[in-house]
């Protein structure tokens, strides 16, 4: 599996954040994978999956 | 992760980097390296398996959630055998740019054993793969297959085990 949405995170609670992917609000759950505000996130479904840096980002089409 | 899940890890991930050449992520020749090695068992130099983000994402999720230390075996059928499907149906439904039906494994059952290629018939009816990872097929043998190759051969228990889930999904 190559292709994966990834969004940018814009907001951080406890268990869940809230993405940007492509212009829209997606809140995910995010139970294991520490984050700050503006990092870059792989998710599926409703989950946080994985930080993803800048470079890998942009092999995966996000920037 | 140690030698023999990064070779595993390979053999499950590799029939899907035509999609990382079509991208100019890496090279047709560094592809067909990567696969000469895994096939006559060479670990492969540097860390190739980290070429594959999404799937090394989601092997180190399903780490974190089955609380082992790193990807191993069970972690990397779990991905590909069991979530994968789901997974990609999921993310299809959201991105809806790219071939969902030829990117999922799928469970098989070898039919003919040629020079380098067998026939097995899996949900996509009968259809050829290379066989270069799976050197010791034979006929009538369960096993799994990927884009157009044979990864693995598979036990009858867990090829019931992956029916039974694929049913449910």
């Amino acid at each position: 599996m190559c292709q994966a949405p990834i969004g940018k995170v814009i907001e951080i609670e406890k268990g869940r954040i809230v993405v940007d992917y492509k212009g829209k609000r997606k809140e995910l759950e995010s139970k294991f994978l520490a984050l700050s505000k503006g990092d870059y996130v792989l998710f599926s479904g409703n989950i946080a999956i994985d930080k993803v840096d800048g470079e890998e980002a942009k092999m995966l089409g996000m920037k | 992760m140690k030698i023999e899940d990064r070779m595993l890890f390979l053999r499950y991930a590799l029939p899907c980097a035509g999609t990382l050449i079509r991208r100019g992520n890496v090279t047709q020749q560094y592809v067909d390296n990567l696969i000469k090695s895994v096939s006559n068992d060479i670990e492969p130099e540097g860390s190739a398996e980290k070429m594959f983000i999404v799937a090394n994402a989601m092997c180190n999720h399903f780490a974190r959630e089955m609380k082992k230390r790193s990807i191993d075996s069970e972690v990397i059928r779990r991905y590909f055998l069991i979530e994968h499907s789901r997974v990609v149906d999921e993310r299809y439904e959201l991105m809806k740019d790219f071939d969902p039906v030829d990117c999922k494994t799928y469970l098989g059952k070898v039919l003919k054993v040629n020079n380098g290629h067998a026939t097995l018939e899996t949900r996509l009816g009968k259809r050829s793969y290379r066989t270069d990872f799976v050197k010791d097929l034979r006929e009538g043998d369960n096993a799994v297959v990927h884009w157009d190759f044979v990864v693995e051969k598979i036990s009858e228990a867990l090829a019931k085990k992956m029916k039974m889930n694929r049913a449910k999904q």
